[in-house]
């Protein structure tokens, strides 16, 4: 078994059938772990999720369809948990649904209010729900979040809306929630998901791959952090926000990236 | 280290507290890795191999000529108690001399380089405290060619402090957080 050990665990990933949420519902399976993956309706193929974990010797994942943006639904799948293992001891909280901004113009409440439904909100909800059906939260919430907060990315600007709201929540669930659970926000940037190839542009993906392919993450290695988050190695831990960027938030600015650029700009002419 | 021990691979533990490096060395050693140190040595049954009291240069030396690889470097910056202005800079600078070392005896650098430093607030920890987070940063931007991982903890000065810095620094040597680099865990033993 892979360490660390997560045998006898049960684990729910929101959004876990693909990207980065299959990613960690992935990692913390192929260590032992029971893993509950939320799907929305016919949205991804059930029996490729199967044959993943099966390849890593996972136990079999338990795939529940629910909208995380439906309060019945989350109600549903956190009962569906108690009566089929009785408990739940970590919360990754990988569900995220928003459009692309870019523009003043294409910037609507009802983009806002959808980019919140599903990536912000699921969060309290599903806590609700799990203190009502445990009485108690699961010992690792974890929020899947990126550095879209503070940066600006061109097409993020929904995404990086909800990403604030939810960043925000879970800090003061890192609060409130002291000595009951251990609360992380596991930030990634740059990996090549499904979600990641429909935000951006062509054009900024061609430049990434061009000039900053080196800053690449894989979904594996957020995955490997989730599950150093749930192995109690860092409980000395809780509110804390950790990056999976291979240090580039520090030195990614016009000045120490730009010549990078430049250069690969120059290589491509 | 946890997922699959390699022969020959060493971790080095420099300086910190005994407390500190006898958590740390029982992780390591628990999973498999050979532990060296640098500083204070625990007296307890861990099996460790002293790599000198002298410097970052001659520990790595002395590492290296008994054939071992440096996985991962533990060290423990700050702690002393009696900083003064020229202490800290000497302080900060250990991290720059033992990456070097490690580089110019081997040819290699730690894949995983680890920094310990006591939360502390009077005025000369707080300032080191913010130039060693910096250097962390601009380390990290240096080495970004290298297979090497630079992070810092901060971790409160007590038993459970030192206990958790310990699970944190080997968890970041573990192979889980690999594209982690450059960042500051801030310990909390509440």
């Amino acid at each position: 078994m892979t360490w660390p050990d997560f045998r006898g665990k049960v684990a729910l990933v929101t959004g876990g059938t693909r990207g980065l949420g299959l990613a960690c519902g992935l990692a913390l399976g192929q260590r032992g772990a029971r893993v509950v993956l939320t799907n929305k309706w016919g949205s991804e193929s059930e029996a490729a999720v199967h044959a993943r974990f099966l390849a890593l010797g996972a136990p079999e994942p338990l795939i529940l369809n629910a909208d995380a943006a439906v309060d019945e639904d989350t109600h549903q799948v956190v009962a569906e948990i108690a009566e089929r293992f009785g408990k739940l001891d970590f919360f990754i909280n990988g569900v995220c649904v928003a459009s692309r901004g870019g523009s003043l113009a294409s910037l609507t409440k009802r983009g806002i209010a959808q980019s919140l439904g599903y990536s912000t909100w699921p969060l309290l909800t599903h806590l609700e729900a799990m203190h009502a059906r445990f009485g108690a939260p699961p010992a690792k919430i974890i929020a899947l979040s990126s550095d879209g907060p503070d940066h600006h990315y061109p097409g993020y600007d929904y995404v990086a809306l909800s990403k604030a709201a939810l960043e925000s929540i879970t800090h003061k669930l890192a609060h409130d929630l002291r000595g009951e659970a251990r609360v992380f926000i596991l930030r990634a940037r740059q990996v090549s998901t499904e979600s990641f190839g429909a935000v951006f542009p062509q054009a900024s993906q061609e430049i990434l791959a061009q000039a900053f392919a080196a800053f690449e993450i894989s979904p594996e290695a957020v995955g490997d952090a989730a599950a150093a988050l749930c192995s109690g190695y860092l409980d000395g831990l809780n509110g804390t926000t950790i990056c999976i960027d291979k240090g580039a938030t520090f030195y990614d600015n016009v000045l120490s990236a730009g010549p990078q650029l430049l250069e690969s700009l120059a290589h491509a002419r | 280290m946890p997922a699959s021990p390699k022969d020959n691979q060493a971790a080095l533990l420099a300086g910190g507290t005994v407390e500190f490096v006898t958590f740390a060395a029982r992780l390591f050693a628990d999973f498999g890795a050979t532990v060296f140190t640098n500083g204070p040595a625990p007296s307890d049954a861990v099996q460790l191999k002293a790599a000198g009291t002298g410097s970052g240069r001659s520990a790595c030396a002395e590492i290296y000529a008994r054939g071992y690889a440096i996985n991962a470097m533990i060290i423990s910056v700050l702690w002393n108690p009696a900083l003064t202005r020229d202490s800290v800079a000497e302080e900060i600078h250990t991290v720059v001399e033992y990456l070097k070392a490690a580089q110019e005896v081997s040819g290699l650098y730690p894949r995983y380089l680890v920094l310990v430093m006591p939360q502390r607030e009077s005025i000369l920890a707080t300032a080191g405290g913010a130039s060693l987070r910096t250097l962390v940063g601009y380390l990290t931007r240096h080495l970004l060619a290298e297979d090497v991982r630079i992070n810092l903890c901060s971790c409160p000065i007590s038993s459970l402090g030192a206990a958790r810095a310990a699970e944190a620094a080997f968890t970041l040597s573990s192979g889980l957080l690999d594209e982690m680099r450059g960042q500051e865990l801030i310990i909390s033993d509440t």
